[in-house]
């Protein structure tokens, strides 16, 4: 009875540690597996960028517009955008419902807003950490690129800032 | 000659009550001088504040050391390597665990580990957000209050803890708001929908707790399931309760089919689910042969209540002042219901939830001052007549009443 009482719990405990650790490995594989690329961001309204203990980011391709595939989506629906590098940087080339076989490369997102032509996206991705004070810098930047980490269904997690060409890294 | 065994701690009034009614079996020859002075003698008086200090002071203790731990890490977020954090974060919540089962089961300090198991699934949430913070998700994503609780549930029914299963019913309710607010991205400016999700949801909580009130060793969460269930309905529906939410809504171009797919199939599934719960409930009641008016009244409940989240989810007409009618009059009948409810099943906690919505809705209808379209004079005098008549009938049933609450009340204090 006794020994049966504290098996349980102990899984129940480990259970928890489980979630933990899922919520970790998770992030990590995508950060071991993923192919890294370089996403512009768009300055966000200042007032509202840093918040407290984290930036407030917006992509380029959080809005898209001029791309093929654009018409077939629906707002609250879960969307796969394809990307390309140009220079530097990757833009948004199509979107789409599924993935589709013959893209190299892409990310998801859902759909939070379709207006005229031009919907707004959302990938997880929208939100960076930092220690308390040091959202300032990242707030003055005059260009800021985001180094994110996207495994193959589409998952994204940030690995890092470019604040003016410099690394901006947490460890 | 009596055994001698450790003695039942009870509370101060039951003690009293007791000690009326051994001198009135003693009275009335059912049992000896004697007798009465052992049943007596097998009982202690505990002040339940005492246990209650207990509670707090280790509470607050282990708050304290866990919030100062939580400093600790995120202040040191940046020396500490990334799965350092997750390691140290483990052991706290594991310590916090072990430490309250240690203490709860194997020392006999009931009330000291039951707290500190409370604080390890606080840690654990905490441990879920820092984590996620980690690898930058936002706060919002439904998935971590999600995962505080799926994990934290197993623990509240292991633990017995009505504290832990009142912390994952917060997360799961907070869950599927942020959830909801993905989902209603698309639908702007529809709040409606948003409540008719809330009013499905409080179904689905009062129905679980119908089912838990069926079962010995479930019945003690059934208040807290009933309680966030009639909190979370006639909050919405007070809310709903005001005619210029109507208003501003274009209601004649709402079309429910316009709505996220999964979002209806999450909207179904709950109505299910609630539905299910209730009928479980009354399945239950006709096997054991208990079936009564008043244990059947869960399942009409819920149903109905299902049925007003649908009307409120589809607005099937045009006009405001037709909802603002409909909401009231079914928010006034609820709560009276409720009271009634209440009173026959001996549940004090039902009554009280009513008296203070009662309170919320005769404040809110006075100071509406949109509610021209129908009178308020008439609305309060027919309302108060009805009170009037309710008070009379109660009255007649007073002494029949009285004495099952009394028989209950007697029975409950006994078991806590």
């Amino acid at each position: 009875m006794k020994a049966k009482r504290r098996l349980t719990f102990i899984i129940i405990v480990l259970f928890q540690i489980l979630v933990l650790v899922g919520l970790v490995g998770f992030n990590e594989a995508t950060l071991a597996f993923g192919k890294t690329v370089v996403l512009q961001t768009v300055p966000v309204d200042p007032r509202d960028i840093f918040r407290g203990d984290y930036v407030m980011l917006r992509y380029e391709i959080s809005t898209l517009s001029n791309i093929p595939g654009l018409p077939m989506v629906k707002e609250g629906d879960k969307a796969y955008v394809r990307l390309e590098q140009r220079d530097d940087v990757w833009e948004a080339t199509y979107v789409s419902g599924t993935p589709r076989e013959d893209w190299a490369f892409f990310i998801a997102g859902d759909v939070t807003d379709v207006r005229d032509n031009r919907i707004s996206m959302e990938y997880g991705i929208e939100a960076y950490f930092v220690p308390e004070g040091e959202g300032r810098a990242i707030e003055r930047a005059d260009d800021l690129k985001v180094r994110v980490t996207i495994d193959r269904s589409g998952k994204a997690v940030i690995k890092n800032l470019i604040v003016d060409g410099e690394t901006f890294q947490l460890r | 000659m009596v055994e001698e065994k450790p003695k039942r701690s009870i509370s101060r009034k039951f003690h009293r009550q007791l000690g009326t009614e051994v001198e009135a079996w003693k009275q009335d020859g059912i049992i000896t001088g004697e007798q009465a002075g052992n049943i007596l003698s097998r009982y202690v008086v505990v002040s339940p504040l005492y246990g209650r200090l207990i509670v707090i002071l280790v509470t607050l203790g282990a708050i304290l050391a866990g919030v100062g731990i939580i400093l600790f890490v995120s202040a040191n977020w940046q020396e500490i390597p990334r799965l350092g954090k997750i390691a140290l974060l483990a052991v706290l919540v594991l310590a916090f665990y072990f430490l309250g089962y240690w203490l709860k089961y194997e020392r006999d300090f009931p009330r000291a580990g039951t707290a500190l198991i409370f604080v390890g699934t606080m840690v654990f949430g905490a441990a879920i957000f820092l984590v996620g913070q980690q690898y930058h998700m936002p706060v919002d994503d439904p998935r971590l209050l999600t995962w505080w609780f799926v994990g934290s549930i197993p623990v509240a029914y292991f633990t017995r803890s009505k504290a832990v299963l009142t912390l994952a019913i917060l997360a799961v309710l907070g869950g599927l708001g942020y959830k909801t607010a993905d989902w209603l991205d698309a639908v702007r400016d529809n709040q409606y929908t948003f409540f008719a999700f809330y009013l499905v949801l409080s179904m689905v909580l009062y129905g679980i707790g119908s089912v838990h009130s069926r079962f010995e060793r479930l019945r003690l969460y059934t208040p807290r399931y009933q309680v966030f269930g009639l909190i979370l309905l006639f909050g919405v529906m007070f809310i709903l309760s005001f005619q210029d939410i109507y208003q501003e809504h274009a209601l004649e171009t709402w079309d429910p089919m316009a709505l996220p797919l999964s979002f209806a199939i999450a909207f179904h599934i709950a109505a299910v689910i609630a539905v299910i719960c209730a009928v479980w409930s009354l399945f239950i009641d006709v096997n054991r042969k208990r079936l009564s008016y008043v244990l059947s009244s869960d399942l009409a409940a819920v149903v109905f209540f299902v049925g007003v989240s649908y009307l409120v989810l589809c607005l099937p007409f045009a006009a405001p002042i037709t909802y603002a009618v409909i909401i009231n009059i079914i928010l006034f009948a609820g709560i009276i219901g409720l009271i009634f409810l209440g009173y026959f099943r001996g549940v004090g906690y039902l009554v009280n939830i009513a008296l203070v919505f009662f309170g919320l809705f005769v404040i809110g209808r006075y100071f509406d001052l949109t509610w021209d379209l129908l009178p308020r004079s008439v609305f309060f005098i027919i309302g108060g007549f009805l009170l009037l008549g309710v008070g009379i009938l109660l009255e007649r049933l007073r002494r029949k009443t009285l004495r099952q609450m009394q028989a209950i009340e007697v029975v409950d204090e006994s078991e806590t």
